[in-house]
């Protein structure tokens, strides 16, 4: 038996472990897991638009309010814009040839890579402002005014924490697909 | 659920050998062949002809196993192998397995765009259909076949893997 031959066998031989059914399953899991996703998503941004346009349409608005909008004001679009640009694979992009495909992920992946750099830089700033905000309280404001202080700087160090501790990782892994695939160009 | 999908599954075993290509690591094989299935899920209504059904999982398979991001992962520490305890496998059988397992860890250590081609022309394609699904030209389909084939030949040589 010649080389190829012997490759061709080899290659063969190799053949899925799991049964068909239970892939099925796995996959609509994932799907699931997804729309879920997606659906969290959605349900955070309603709310937050539901607190803030109730309160200024009713007129009601308290210091916690004051506070928190503009926190609001940036972080829930520069987090769609994220959501919405990121890097993600649509299934559609993978339809056509390998080179095309590639220079759309790499362009995808680039744009990503920016998001994260935005993200990172956006909640840097609100972090900054709540420690302003709240040592501003602090010192020339009621009880009240104190509150609302201590409320944003906490919720602004949970969402620094959270985007440093998702974006690394996610920066790490884009960063190593975008080399990848720019060698499948370059080669 | 849409028509093709039942025919999809018949071609599970391809879309394994695509993924196997891309990942030595069992659990992520799996995982990427999770993701391989939902593309194709999602995009079969764009396909038009459904006699190309194949090429065009496969495709996707490719091009989302090129991107895929290899983990690493801790592989775990061999246990060494006691005869007594075990049922021993037929010498055929293991010689079949372990030229496969050759094969795929000597597919891993070729570059993507020699790999692609490789692969592409032990599922049974032909150069046209490889130009047409990686975008290249003909003669290039040639080139990186000639070197990938040199390059596991070496290899083999050296190994004494096939």
């Amino acid at each position: 038996m010649n080389f190829d031959e012997l490759m061709k066998g080899a290659w063969q031989v190799q053949v899925p472990p799991a049964s068909q059914e239970e892939l099925v399953r796995k996959v609509r899991q994932r799907q699931l897991r997804l729309r879920l996703l997606r659906s969290l998503e959605v349900v955070l941004t309603l709310l937050a638009v539901f607190v803030f346009g109730q309160a200024l349409l009713t007129g009601r608005i308290g210091p916690s309010h004051w506070l928190l909008m503009p926190f609001f004001v940036v972080f829930l679009p520069v987090a769609w814009a994220i959501v919405l640009r990121a890097p993600r694979r649509h299934a559609a992009d993978a339809t056509g040839s390998a080179s095309a495909y590639a220079r759309l992920r790499l362009a995808q992946l680039r744009a990503g890579l920016r998001d994260l750099r935005l993200a990172r830089t956006a909640v840097w700033l609100l972090a900054a402002y709540a420690v302003v905000a709240c040592a501003g309280t602090w010192l020339l404001a009621g009880d009240a005014w104190r509150d609302a202080g201590l409320m944003l700087l906490l919720m602004a160090g949970a969402f620094l924490g959270l985007t440093l501790w998702l974006g690394r990782p996610l920066r790490r892994r884009w960063l190593r697909e975008y080399r990848s695939v720019r060698r499948l160009i370059e080669e | 659920m849409h028509l093709l999908w039942p025919q999809v599954q018949a071609f599970h075993p391809h879309l394994w050998r695509a993924v196997c290509g891309y990942e030595l690591n069992p659990a992520m094989r799996e995982e990427l062949l999770q993701e391989v299935l939902l593309a194709v899920w999602e995009s079969l209504p764009r396909l038009r002809d459904p006699g190309m059904l194949l090429p065009f999982v496969l495709r996707i398979a490719h091009n989302l196993g090129a991107s895929h991001v290899r983990t690493e992962t801790r592989m775990p520490s061999p246990v060494p192998f006691d005869a007594a305890q075990h049922d021993v496998p037929d010498p055929a059988t293991t010689t079949a397995c372990a030229r496969t397992q050759w094969l795929f860890e000597a597919l891993a250590t070729l570059p993507l765009n020699l790999r692609q081609v490789l692969m592409l022309q032990l599922e049974g394609f032909d150069y046209q259909e490889i130009a047409d699904m990686l975008g290249i030209t003909l003669e290039n389909v040639g080139v990186r076949l000639h070197r990938a084939r040199g390059r596991l030949k070496a290899l083999s040589k050296e190994e004494g893997g096939l």
